[in-house]
């Protein structure tokens, strides 16, 4: 019984992985969404949400899915010095090293004289967008206006970020995607399906509408929190399994670890 | 790695303090609820003590009308029973008084007839049979007291329970009169039962006015010794009857017992200084009475 537990755990490691990729209904409708915007003649593509939504994930899938059929980079961790920024797409994009420095102005030159024939435009997907200076982010619209390179840019939605949508990329981004947590029934399917896909069977069913109800009043659908959560909860329920087995109710999840996972993962402030 | 232990008791103090706003709503509900019942019960309980003072005071108010009534009756009667019994004293007052004066008169009339004629053999024998002032019809006296008598017993009817004393006091009075007109209308015959009829009656409330018409009567009958008997137990009961002694003294005198005859009227005589006694006593002496 204990590895199931551990098994179950470890199903909810935050960690983004695209075999972790749990397709659900709105999330599906939003992925072929993005997928025909990129096909579009697009400039830029704003996907944004609260941290936790899935953009990392939903980017990592579209790169898997993309990658086989065209040229696509996918950054998760931003590059903030500039120099640095131009000489890593370039490397990607072009396959050209640059030892000293590369601004701007040379880099933009490098892309105006690239002639992509029938090829589909590269893309470049940068998630954590909101980390980006406004200037870079400037640099960034104008190399998009080359028609050389289209950009996926994930940021977080703060003021700063809606700032950043509204009034440097209102006019030139065509498409954005707003990603949500999920409903209720949405991380009841996410929960279970992840445990299945696990083949983790027992557990998966021994969510049921009261406690996956608990649980996204504590996480409020954020797929994040629900991860951090979750795997405290097998946590606890493996180190009970170890010492005080008869404490377990393996027929359904109880409340109160449930609660405990809560204070432990710090959505409870007790 | 977790430590159980400590969510466990972090887990203990969020669901206090989770419970903690059920907790004190309930109890704020719970007091809320008390204070309201305990409102609600004063308010009734002084509505009811209200009712039940101005019941009570109604019930006082009542019941002291009806005490004030009941005195008020209570001192009416008693003020008709102190009435009739001022008149009733009043009365006997004046009984008494005409019997005191009818005495003098009796007294005067016998020194007068004393006086005048020297037979006290007339006088003796009125005195003998029965008492001089009921005795004698012609005297103006006994119309005089049969008078209060009417009124006493006019009275009994108006008061209805008069007290053992003044029914005491009447009897004598009535069997006075009633002996009065037994002698004047009833023959000898119809003695007897009558004798028999006080005697009972004196066994019952052992009256010495009773004992003395008794021996009076068995001495006009000369039945000389039940006079004596009767006599005696009179002077046993009340000392202080002149007729009683006199009638003692004559009935010794026909019994052939003259010294102590003599010897009681002498005693009497010194403790009452009784005239009739005297007379008595002188007509023993000078043999007139045999």
């Amino acid at each position: 019984m204990s590895s199931i537990y551990e098994d179950s755990r470890d199903v909810f490691l935050d960690t983004v992985n695209t075999k972790d990729y749990i397709q659900l209904d709105r999330v599906s409708l939003l992925y072929r969404s993005l997928k025909e915007s990129i096909k579009k003649p697009l400039k830029m593509i704003l996907l944004y949400g609260k941290p936790g939504t899935g953009k990392s994930m939903f980017l990592s899938k579209l790169h898997e899915s993309l990658s086989s059929s065209q040229q696509v980079y996918l950054y998760h961790t931003p590059i903030l010095d500039e120099s640095e920024f131009f000489k890593t797409i370039a490397q990607d994009l072009y396959g050209m090293e640059y030892s000293g420095e590369l601004n701007f102005t040379q880099f933009m030159k490098v892309v105006q004289n690239r002639d992509l024939g029938d090829s589909i435009i590269p893309l470049i997907m940068l998630d954590e967008a909101q980390l980006y200076s406004a200037a870079l982010m400037e640099k960034i619209r104008l190399l998009s206006d080359t028609r050389k390179v289209k950009f996926v840019i994930a940021l977080h939605k703060t003021e700063k970020e809606d700032l950043i949508a509204k009034e440097h990329f209102q006019t030139r981004i065509w498409e954005s995607i707003k990603l949500e947590n999920a409903s209720r029934l949405e991380l009841k399917i996410y929960i279970q399906k992840k445990l299945l896909k696990a083949n983790c069977f027992d557990t998966a069913n021994m969510f049921t509408k009261k406690s996956i109800n608990l649980i996204h009043k504590l996480t409020d659908g954020n797929y994040r929190d629900t991860n951090k959560l979750i795997y405290t909860l097998f946590d606890i329920y493996s180190h009970y399994i170890e010492n005080t087995p008869h404490l377990i109710n393996s027929n359904e999840i109880s409340n109160k670890y449930i609660e405990m996972s809560a204070i432990h993962t710090g959505l409870i402030n007790a | 790695m977790l430590n159980v232990r400590d969510l466990e008791a972090r887990h203990r103090k969020y669901k206090l303090k989770s419970y903690l706003p059920y907790f004190l709503i309930l109890i704020l509900f719970i007091v809320s609820a008390l204070a309201v019942t305990l409102v609600n019960y004063n308010s009734i309980s002084t509505i009811n003590l209200q009712k039940k003072e101005s019941a009570d005071t109604t019930i006082i108010e009542n019941s002291s009308l009806a005490v004030q009534n009941n005195i008020i009756k209570e001192q009416t009667e008693i003020n008709q029973t102190k009435i009739s019994l001022q008149k009733i004293a009043s009365e006997t007052k004046v009984i008494d008084e005409l019997k005191v004066e009818e005495k003098e008169k009796e007294e005067q009339i016998v020194e007068e007839k004393v006086l005048l004629t020297p037979s006290l053999d007339f006088i003796r024998k009125i005195q003998g049979e029965t008492p001089v002032y009921y005795n004698n019809e012609d005297n103006l006296q006994a119309k005089k007291i049969k008078k209060p008598k009417k009124i006493i017993e006019e009275k009994r009817t108006v008061i209805n329970t008069p007290d053992i004393i003044i029914q005491k006091k009447k009897e004598p009075a009535l069997t006075i009169e009633k002996k009065s007109t037994i002698n004047i209308k009833r023959k000898d015959s119809d003695a007897d039962s009558e004798i028999q009829h006080v005697i009972k009656r004196f066994k019952v409330n052992h009256n010495p006015a009773l004992s003395l018409f008794v021996a009076k009567k068995y001495y006009q009958l000369g039945e000389y010794e039940k006079a004596y008997n009767y006599a005696l137990i009179t002077n046993d009961i009340n000392n202080n009857i002149e007729a009683s002694w006199i009638i003692f003294a004559k009935s010794l005198i026909k019994l052939n017992k003259k010294d102590m005859a003599v010897k009681t009227l002498s005693e009497y005589i010194n403790h009452s200084h009784s005239s009739e006694a005297k007379i008595l006593l002188d007509e023993i002496q000078s043999g007139k009475f045999k």
